[in-house]
């Protein structure tokens, strides 16, 4: 992990998505927070043009998928996404709904995943880092040759 | 069944309707069946506990009077008709539908995802002076099918899927699913499984109440109380890892009663652990009551007239002086407890968060009053399941009165319908934001206890 990795691990920025489930992965983040943002450096964010991380909690609908994309559009680079609990990893019981319900993977590059129905909270803040850890630098230099 | 729906039919519908309403019934719940060639649509009407349903055969892709007209509180329900069936509602030009758009207004949009917002909804609000003007909500981002899902299921698998629709209410829709399924299938649960449930859904009751709660102090920007809520969430936590692997209390129930005896030492060790919010939750709440910038604040915001109060159900109606007592409803001995519902005499804001801290309170004394009556038996019946039915539940949940109808056949369930509180309170949301102020929004709609993912399913 080089320097920049490091500092940008000291405070992050997360901008939550409850997609459509029951709420409960979306809670358990709020609780982890209540206790432990100050020591992980985390906080929620509304606007994801300031957000290092994505955290999709729920199964994701069509409608809610494009609002998802829309939002992931908006994040600067270098940027994690987070799939919170079975729906958003697997689709949970649900999965089988013949209308289009996505998991996280389907959808976006996943960095970390945490299973469970629910998750516990001390993971989701766990995973945070970790999935900010694991985000390679985008190649600044070859973008600007491209442009 | 006529090819088309005519002119005549249309008006003998809403003149059945109209003759319903003149007679003081509200609408419980509207759901619908598709056959071969035509939609059935079935409008369920409550008055004084009596229930009446009208049946009506709609050919399909037809277009039928809308029933907002007569019963207001059926707009979120006839939505949800026209989404999944081939069907669509007349509204008239005067209705919502007609509002013409000012041209000077701002339109400020919100959601579908903001830390503000507790589940995903969109809200567009038309703005003059930072003063709402006209409300439009999209919702449908939490929809997953569970009701279609839960057809041609086994009852134990379709109460897995009930008990994750909703964090807060889903083990009372568990529940009432399964009161249905035992009484079509004549099931007797043990008194102590009775009682144990009652205690569940208090528990239940009260995890919904603190979340709300805590979204309430982080809209009011009360950091040091949201702070002191969520220490009782965890506290909930604790006592809940005591009965269950999971906060939710999810996998105790089956048909029949509890997959695992619960010892009276336990029950107690989780009350004394419950009981220990009581000093907490009454000192917020009486620091909330002699804070004028706080009463004075919420007091002004969302507030409800009594005739749109009368029809909405749970904070919302007991606020404006309607006594409503759900847990009258239920199926569960809540009629040995000594219990008071807690009433205001005005609909606002305030009055409907002074709700929340009463309603846990109370829960947390239906707890220590079943506890100390807990009988002692088994926990479980014999649950063979062979007779074929259909019934509808009224049930109480955290945010009012739920309704739940169920068709089985041999432990297999042919149809499902739920209606949650936020179906009928979901509906005024229009007229209760609008004269709100911009900045009191997410506070507004906090207030009004919806539950998305309990109602989109």
């Amino acid at each position: 992990m080089n320097w920049f990795s490091k500092i940008r691990t000291k405070s992050i920025s997360v901008f939550a998505i409850q997609a459509g489930g029951c709420m409960d992965c979306a809670h358990q983040f709020l609780l982890a927070l209540s206790g432990n943002n100050e020591i992980k450096g985390i906080s929620v964010t509304g606007n994801p043009k300031h957000a290092d991380c994505l955290l999709i909690c729920g199964c994701i609908n069509g409608k809610s998928r494009d609002r998802i994309l829309e939002v992931y559009g908006k994040m600067p680079d270098p940027k994690a996404v987070i799939a919170v609990g079975a729906c958003a990893c697997s689709g949970s019981l649900f999965r089988r709904e013949g209308n289009g319900l996505y998991t996280a993977e389907d959808i976006l590059p996943v960095n970390s995943w945490i299973r469970g129905c629910t998750p516990g909270s001390a993971e989701i803040l766990e995973a945070v880092v970790r999935a900010m850890e694991s985000v390679k630098e985008p190649d600044y230099r070859n973008d600007k040759r491209q442009e | 069944m006529s090819s088309s729906f005519g002119e005549k039919q249309k008006r003998a519908l809403a003149g059945t309707l109209y003759g319903y309403k003149s007679m003081d019934y509200r609408l419980l719940l509207m759901k619908g069946a598709c056959e071969e060639d035509f939609v059935r649509l079935t409008y369920v009407l409550e008055k004084d506990g009596f229930i009446d349903s009208v049946d009506v055969d709609i050919p399909k892709n037809s277009i039928i009077p809308s029933v907002t007209g007569i019963f207001s509180e059926g707009a979120q329900m006839q939505k949800e008709i026209a989404d999944s069936f081939p069907v669509k509602f007349y509204v008239p030009e005067n209705g919502e539908a007609g509002k013409k758009e000012n041209s000077d207004d701002l339109i400020f949009e919100l959601g579908p995802f903001h830390p503000l917002l507790q589940e995903p909804v969109f809200f567009s609000f038309s703005i003059r002076d930072d003063i709402v003007r006209e409300v439009h909500a999209e919702t449908g981002y939490n929809h997953r099918g569970v009701e279609a899902l839960c057809i041609g299921e086994k009852v134990p698998h379709v109460l897995d899927m009930l008990e994750r629709i909703s964090s807060v209410n889903g083990f009372s829709i568990g529940l009432a699913f399964l009161h249905a399924v035992e009484k079509i299938n004549d099931i007797a649960v043990p008194d102590k499984a009775n009682y144990i449930r009652l205690v569940l859904n208090e528990m239940s009751f009260l995890r919904a109440n603190l979340y709300r709660l805590s979204h309430i102090t982080k809209c009011l920007g009360l950091l040091s109380d949201n702070s002191a809520i969520f220490r009782l969430i965890t506290l909930f936590n604790e006592a809940a890892s005591l009965i269950a692997d999971d906060p939710q209390l999810k996998g105790i129930l089956v048909p029949g009663g509890l997959n695992r005896d619960i010892d009276r030492e336990t029950l107690l060790q989780v009350n004394v652990i419950l009981q220990e919010m009581v000093h907490e939750l009454s000192a917020i709440r009486d620091r909330w009551n002699a804070a004028p910038s706080i009463a004075e604040r919420m007091s002004s915001v969302g507030k409800t007239g009594k005739n749109i109060a009368r029809i909405m159900t749970g904070r919302a109606t007991r606020s404006a002086g309607f006594a409503e007592d759900v847990r009258k409803l239920s199926r569960l001995p809540y009629y040995v407890l000594s219990y008071k519902t807690p009433v205001y005499s005005e609909s606002s804001c305030f009055t409907r968060t002074m709700l929340i801290f009463d309603d846990s309170l109370l829960s947390l004394s239906l707890i220590d009053q079943a506890i100390e009556v807990l009988p002692k038996g088994d926990v479980k019946s014999f649950t063979g399941m062979r007779n074929k039915g259909e019934l509808i539940v009224r049930e109480p949940e955290a945010f009012g009165e739920l309704v739940v109808y169920v068709s089985v056949d041999e432990g297999i369930v042919t149809d499902i319908k739920i209606r949650n509180s936020s179906s009928v309170n979901f509906s005024f949301i229009s007229h209760i934001l609008e004269g709100t102020e911009l900045n009191e929004l997410p506070l507004a709609i906090s207030s009004l206890d919806l539950d998305f993912s309990g109602m989109e399913k």
